[in-house]
């Protein structure tokens, strides 16, 4: 799709770091904050390298852009909703990297909002999982820390 | 909960099973017997002294305290001595030590920590303890480990340049990395604007030869510290770099070192500020510089992620969760302690309430306490409107009933999560405020 992109003069070329390259239309172009500065001065001979960014999650940054209704926010929503469906967790986290370093328009909002999804009514275990995040509390100021949040377990057995 | 327990002198382990509502008492007790049955002297279970940190003594504010309550969990190994002598019973909280950077708290250094962390566990039990202690405490941990760092590093030789440049040094700290020389001290006497510092992984240090390195240069420039990064052997690669103004972190910072209880908004929000320009701008990239040039696995996923990002997730996890992500590590407890977060959650639970005031989690919780009460008082959803405490003496409708805001006690059993609850003066939710002033 993000071949089909009209090959004018001014469409801008994006490598992926791995090594492909995307040509897009400067609209598509300028919903990705970050690389908007250098558009100005790009010119079609011009390759923006994009090192944070993997081509399967530009494929889905462009579809997004390109598939999102200008309209309704009904429509919007049907579309949001069915984006998201399709990715694993594991492609909405890598997802996610990728559009936090694009600041891509609208979509940071939709992947924050999809990622905190998943970790509603979760357990701690399951966020630490999930995140791959180390647990840097010490027993003792973990069961203070969950003490002062005995309020949001609410009777959850936790062990 | 299963537990080792190692003798601190013999190294013998024991390997026990216990019920998880043990109290020490019983723990000692049973650690008693079974050496007792295989040894020919017994020693009564008073005579044990337990750590888990082979620094610090357990205690329990109270014999029938469960393990659970003092931080003991499943699987941890627990130290034994019968010599009296063998831990200290007690380390005070934030003791101002003048002593190098050498001893400062990083992270990586298993026992240094520990010992601060013990620190830690004691407050907890001061918070148990007290019958006054409010059950929604801040924990706001990174602050108290920059002010940790900062005490223990500067002492009472403090500048406002100084501040800056140990502020950075414990984000670099708190974010993985370690001076790379050990045999290095960072003497707050000795400190220019020509000094350098050399950070490194613990994993690079234990295990290559060919250390790679990242080096911060703090140039001043007026009022204003710059604060360069740079990986060793690259140099002029791509320098990340921010810019700090004295000006406005040096007095937070300080006021901060000076008040131990804080509560100054607009200084925890400049040291949040500080911390995460600071962490986002410097420590992670060239974390993840360092990393990858040394072949190490990037940091975990998520909190790769800056945390302006981490942040936004957080905006969208309701606030029963956000409590529960902040039980999940250290920094995750920081990110969702801000007042702003708990401000949007207050908002989105419970309406527009009032304007201006001060928003925190202690108000959420206040907030998501009432409504539980409310929700689980059938009479109370059919009010009318809600039900004011008013001190002077409001016409109740319920004639005998006493509900008035904020009673815990007439529902026994609903406060299983609440034991110590403050005096009900402070329960005046502001919700209700507005509209029933006569």
């Amino acid at each position: 799709m993000a071949e089909k992109a009209s090959p004018s003069s001014n469409s801008i070329s994006l490598k992926t770091v791995d090594g492909k390259i995307f040509k897009v239309s400067p609209a598509i172009a300028n919903q990705m904050l970050t690389i908007q500065p250098l558009i100005k001065d790009s010119d079609s001979s011009t390759i923006i390298s994009l090192p944070d960014v993997a081509a399967f999650h530009l494929t889905k940054i462009i579809e997004y852009l390109e598939g999102k209704p200008a309209a309704a926010p009904s429509a919007v929503d049907a579309f949001e909703a069915q984006f998201v469906k399709d990715l694993s967790p594991e492609e909405l986290k890598g997802l996610l990297i990728a559009v936090g370093y694009l600041k891509v328009n609208g979509l940071v909002d939709l992947m924050a909002n999809t990622v905190a999804k998943l970790i509603e009514n979760k357990s701690v275990e399951y966020v630490r999982k999930f995140f791959g995040v180390v647990n840097d509390f010490t027993p003792a100021e973990e069961a203070k820390c969950r003490q002062e949040h005995a309020w949001a377990f609410d009777g959850v057995d936790e062990d | 909960m299963k537990l080792r327990l190692r003798s601190l002198e013999s190294k013998e382990t024991l390997k026990l099973d216990v019920p998880n509502s043990c109290s020490l008492q019983h723990l000692k007790e049973t650690i008693s017997h079974s050496i007792s049955s295989s040894s020919s002297s017994p020693s009564s279970p008073s005579s044990f002294h337990l750590s888990l940190n082979r620094n610090d003594e357990l205690h329990a504010s109270s014999p029938n305290d469960s393990l659970n309550s003092i931080g003991i969990t499943n699987g941890d190994l627990i130290f034994y001595t019968l010599n009296t002598n063998a831990f200290s019973p007690e380390t005070l909280i934030h003791k101002p030590v003048d002593i190098t950077m050498s001893d400062a708290p990083s992270i990586p250094e298993p026992e240094k920590s520990q010992t601060l962390d013990a620190a830690e566990a004691e407050t907890t039990d001061l918070v148990y303890g007290s019958v006054e202690a409010v059950t929604v405490g801040k924990s706001n941990s990174q602050p108290s480990f920059l002010k940790r760092v900062l005490i223990e590093s500067l002492g009472n030789d403090v500048n406002d340049f100084k501040l800056l440049v140990f502020a950075v040094h414990a984000v670099f700290l708190e974010s993985g990395f370690v001076l790379a020389d050990k045999a290095f001290n960072i003497r707050p006497s000795v400190l220019g604007s020509t000094m350098s510092f050399r950070y490194s992984l613990p994993e690079i240090l234990n295990n290559c030869s060919d250390i790679k390195a990242v080096i911060l240069k703090f140039p001043t420039l007026g009022h204003l510290v710059n604060v360069y990064g740079s990986l060793s052997d690259v140099p002029g690669s791509g320098l990340p770099e921010v810019c700090l103004d004295k000006c406005k972190y040096a007095r937070p910072l300080e006021n901060m070192l000076k008040n131990s209880e804080s509560k100054d908004d607009k200084c925890e929000k400049e040291i949040f500020e500080l911390w995460k320009m600071v962490k986002d701008r410097l420590a992670l990239p060239l974390l993840i510089d360092l990393c990858d040039k040394a072949g190490l696995d990037p940091p975990p996923c998520f909190m790769r992620l800056p945390s302006e990002l981490k942040l936004k997730i957080l905006e969208y996890v309701p606030g029963v969760d956000l409590a529960k992500v902040a039980c999940v590590s250290r920094e995750l407890q920081y990110l969702s302690s801000t007042n702003h977060l708990w401000k949007l959650k207050i908002e989105e639970e419970f309406g527009q309430i009032g304007s201006g005031g001060n928003f925190s989690k202690d108000m959420f919780v206040l907030h998501w306490d009432s409504k539980k009460k409310s929700e689980q008082v059938p009479f109370r959803t059919h009010l009318p409107r809600p039900v004011r405490f008013f001190p002077g003496g409001y016409p109740t409708p319920f004639g005998v009933l006493p509900i008035v805001g904020g009673d815990y006690d007439w529902l026994p059993g609903l406060g299983l999560s609440l034991p110590s609850y403050p005096p009900r003066r402070t329960f005046l939710p502001p919700c209700h405020r507005g509209g029933f002033d006569n």
